[in-house]
């Protein structure tokens, strides 16, 4: 697999006919997943697939009913590798300076200053998470350099601009270090922005399973970008999509169908 | 602009109106003799017996064992209701073994315990200090209690992702968390002392700013009692402030106790 940023610091996670449910709702029905040491792997699915729940399990915050859940190069069970949210709502304790809330969680203070250079948050260093903005908040989340780092959703109540400027920092902040990355995302065009791989989630199970094949940065308006889209789209919808553009050669809008790393798992 | 600097003015002074107009036709009333000096004797008489006090050294040594023991008594009851706020709030165990036992204890009155309190007690300095404690558990109990089962679990949660647990967590998100409550009840808590200390110090003291009181009323010292009344709405507004001062500063975070700073 070609990976764009070499993995520096990601950690690795398998899992195995993992399975989570709620009461009689089996959320998760036996997920077999491989997410690779640096990898970006954005997972998609409509309300209710189990992607936040996915989320939730890698991050710890829950404990799956059954299955395996291992992260690569640690022995069985333990969680010693670092771990950053960022989360739909913006979470920080209100009561800690900007500065001491990316020190959450043993982070030194000198590393803590330098991971707000990064997001150009040095001059808030000092203030209380009140006087930030919505963005200027979710910013400081990513104030760290986790092994890995999982978004859920956290961009939707952005606004376009901010919102393309974060894709930016998150796409930067995870070439220049290597973390491994996870998001959820309703955002077709979101995920095939940031994703070495998108995952569909499709009642608890993978769905669709395929490598975005375009360099960085990529832009949105790209004829090959657009197919990507589309076939998600038309994934998640049922209604085939044309391509936007008809225009294009058939033989570009072909590029961006399923060649490779496309399974689709059914259960 | 200058319309609003005259109502700023006008809004400064009006809230003087009526106290400074009761005042004067108190200090007239007294004088000309319409209300008598043992109903109510003058302003001036008042300041007079007050400075009398003060300079006698009187005043002092009242109000200094009046300070000790509501001192005693808030230490020791918002103490413990602070710990046990803590074991209800932080244990679910805890919070079923104790916390219905203590909202039934809670809504006695505690001066109601006064005649048992004497009985155990005496009438000498336990019993005082005692119901002081009394009057302060509960609230300070109460708001920790709901203060700690409210912080916001989004954070908690957030908290813990990042590995953060045992007494790190609690004393940098739960404590905080739930501090705009305890603040809350640590007023309540002060307003009781305050009412708990007159009543039990007019049972049988032979110190304290509520026996000057009694004191004088034996010898029909009105002016004397209307300076310890005095001396109580000082001391509990003095109690308020310094509250205000720890709100002030310890939730100066809180957007609602900013001033000066931006956003």
């Amino acid at each position: 697999m070609a990976k764009q940023a070499p993995a520096k610091w990601g950690v690795g996670i398998t899992t195995r006919n993992l399975q989570r449910q709620f009461g009689d709702l089996k959320v998760l029905k036996g997920l077999d997943l491989d997410i690779q040491a640096g990898e970006s792997l954005v997972i998609i699915g409509r309300s209710g697939c189990g992607k936040s729940t996915l989320l939730r399990l890698l991050a710890g915050l829950d404990e799956p009913d059954g299955g395996k859940l291992d992260f690569v190069g640690e022995s069985e069970g333990s969680r010693d590798h670092s771990v950053r949210m960022m989360y739909q709502e913006p979470r920080l304790l209100p009561w800690k300076t900007v500065v001491e809330n990316v020190g959450i969680g043993s982070v030194e203070p000198v590393e803590a200053k330098f991971a707000l250079h990064e997001v150009e948050l040095d001059s808030k260093a000092q203030n209380w998470p009140a006087s930030l903005s919505g963005g200027q908040k979710q910013r400081v989340a990513l104030a760290h350099r986790p092994e890995l780092l999982l978004l859920d959703e956290p961009l939707g109540a952005l606004d376009a601009l901010t919102r393309s400027t974060m894709h930016r920092l998150i796409e930067s902040l995870w070439q220049e270090h290597g973390f491994t990355l996870v998001m959820v995302t309703h955002d077709v065009s979101e995920a095939v922005m940031l994703a070495d791989r998108v995952i569909v989630l499709d009642d608890g199970a993978i769905g669709l399973d395929i490598n975005i094949r375009l360099p960085r940065p990529r832009v949105a308006t790209d004829p090959i970008f657009v197919g990507y889209e589309a076939r998600l789209l038309e994934y998640l919808t049922g209604v085939p999509v044309e391509p936007a553009d008809k225009s294009l050669p058939r033989h570009k809008w072909e590029a961006a169908r399923p060649d490779s790393g496309y399974l689709a798992i059914s259960n | 602009m200058s319309l609003s600097i005259r109502n700023r003015a006008l809004a400064g002074f009006l809230p003087w109106i009526v106290p400074v107009a009761l005042l004067l036709a108190w200090q007239i009333g007294a004088q000309l003799g319409w209300i008598t000096a043992r109903v109510l004797p003058a302003p001036t008489d008042v300041v007079a017996a007050g400075w009398r006090l003060t300079a006698s050294g009187e005043l002092w040594f009242h109000l200094k064992s009046s300070f000790e023991r509501a001192a005693i008594g808030f230490v020791i009851g918002g103490g413990l209701g602070l710990a046990l706020g803590f074991a209800t709030g932080l244990s679910r165990w805890l919070s079923l073994l104790l916390d219905s036992t203590l909202q039934m204890v809670r809504n006695i009155p505690h001066l109601a315990l006064i005649p048992l309190v004497i009985l155990w007690f005496g009438i000498d300095e336990t019993a005082k200090i005692f119901l002081v404690a009394l009057g302060s558990v509960f609230p300070i109990y109460l708001n920790t209690y709901h203060g700690i089962r409210n912080v916001d679990t989004q954070l908690l949660e957030m908290a813990r992702s990042y590995g953060v647990k045992g007494f790190s967590l609690f004393w940098h998100v739960v404590l905080p968390g739930a501090l705009p409550s305890i603040l809350v009840g640590v007023r309540f808590a002060l307003g009781f002392m305050w009412l708990t200390l007159i009543v039990s110090e007019t049972i049988s003291a032979t110190d304290g700013i509520g026996y000057l009181a009694m004191d004088a009323r034996e010898f029909m010292q009105t002016d004397v009692v209307l300076v310890a009344i005095l001396l109580y709405a000082v001391l509990g507004k003095l109690a308020d402030i310094s509250a205000k001062g720890l709100e002030l500063w310890w939730l100066r975070w809180h957007p609602a106790y900013q001033r000066g700073q931006g956003a």
